[in-house]
């Protein structure tokens, strides 16, 4: 499993929590990647958007500005229950070796 | 580098990389990114953004970057050649079949790619274009005013040679125009607004007008003693000039 894959299962795993916008997005994803460009993770969120695992819309959370949100689509649930499995599998099987 | 100038650069590699809805969206999420950065970026957070043009390109699809990029190519090869062939000179009809093909080439690609491809956004239509399409419809008259010319016989009733070197100059003139309004209208329609495109192909009509009318200038055609031998000159470029103004007006829509 690619870190390009391990991103992407942290972007879908953020949206399946809450809607977020982009920003906030990157600021998260960024602190948990230290030394990966934002530009790159934005590129892979703009893919999965691309790809129709997540959807963008004009929303307004609370009392903040109109902003444009993420949400997740019925198949990015599916894409990330796929890449949660793979990454348990490779966890196993890394441990399986003694790599902690 | 501050917000301004990097949102600015960024701007323009996004929108020529990708489609206009893409780059849109893109640039309205950029702009909320760089509303949380400070005002002068420094050494750290351009190295977290990346350099504009950085960031643009791994926005890419490249499958489709390429094909945007034959697209222009092709686009520009047809108003290039057209106005290549209007300084050829000494040319005789051969000249009226290629710039027709770049002609009816340019158009429908210029309509498949600007109109018929963007799906149903619309955009406003900038002033400034309309201020260059009346300097555009102002150069189409003078392929008209030329054939008149040649029609009244004009360079029977002045000084030897002078209608023939005014006629070409204007022609040439006018193409030059055109040509430099084409392509800027065919960049703008990728950077800026897709109504552009008009302008392009409105340059392609202009160009079209002006090689043929001087090819006709410059040509040796027997027929010009046969009463009305311009009639199907006329029809001939008076369709496809047709043709090209439906398309502008398309494009416009």
């Amino acid at each position: 499993m690619l870190k390009k894959e391990l991103i992407e299962l942290c972007l879908l795993h953020l949206l399946l929590v809450e809607d977020l916008y982009g920003y906030e997005i990157l600021r998260r994803i960024a602190e948990g990647f230290p030394g990966t460009q934002e530009s790159g993770i934005y590129a892979l969120l703009r893919g999965l958007c691309r790809d129709g695992y997540t959807e963008q819309y004009e929303g307004k959370i609370s009392d903040g500005p109109t902003r444009k949100y993420y949400r997740i689509t019925e198949n990015g649930r599916q894409k990330e229950a796929q890449l949660l499995a793979e990454w348990r599998r490779l966890r196993d099987s890394l441990a399986a070796i003694g790599v902690e | 580098m501050d917000k301004q100038t990097y949102f600015r650069r960024f701007s323009n590699s996004v929108r020529w990389r990708l489609s206009e809805k893409e780059a849109r969206e893109v640039l309205a999420d950029y702009e909320e990114i760089l509303a949380e950065k400070p005002e002068e970026l420094d050494e750290a957070t351009l190295c977290g953004l990346g350099e504009p043009s950085h960031a643009a390109a791994v926005l890419t699809n490249q499958s489709v970057y390429r094909r945007w990029l034959v697209v222009f190519s092709a686009m520009a090869f047809c108003i290039l050649m057209s106005w290549w062939l209007l300084f050829r000179g000494g040319f005789y009809h051969e000249p009226t079949l290629f710039v027709c093909v770049a002609f009816l080439l340019g158009v429908g690609l210029a309509l498949y790619w600007f109109r018929f491809q963007r799906g149903r956004e619309r955009q406003k239509c900038p002033k400034e274009l309309w201020v260059w399409l009346g300097v555009l419809l102002a150069l189409a008259t003078v392929s008209g005013l030329v054939l008149g010319g040649l029609v009244l016989k004009l360079w029977e009733m002045l000084p030897d040679r002078m209608y023939g070197i005014t006629a070409r100059l204007a022609l040439c003139v006018s193409g030059s125009v055109a040509m430099v309004a084409g392509i800027k209208g065919l960049l703008r329609a990728r950077l800026d607004n897709h109504r552009w495109s008009a302008l392009y192909i409105l340059a392609l009509v202009v160009l079209l007008e002006s090689v043929s009318v001087l090819a006709l200038l410059t040509g040796i055609d027997t027929s010009y003693s046969v009463p009305n031998w311009w009639v199907p000159y006329v029809v001939q470029w008076g369709v496809l000039a047709g043709v090209g103004l439906f398309a502008t007006g398309v494009s416009l829509c």
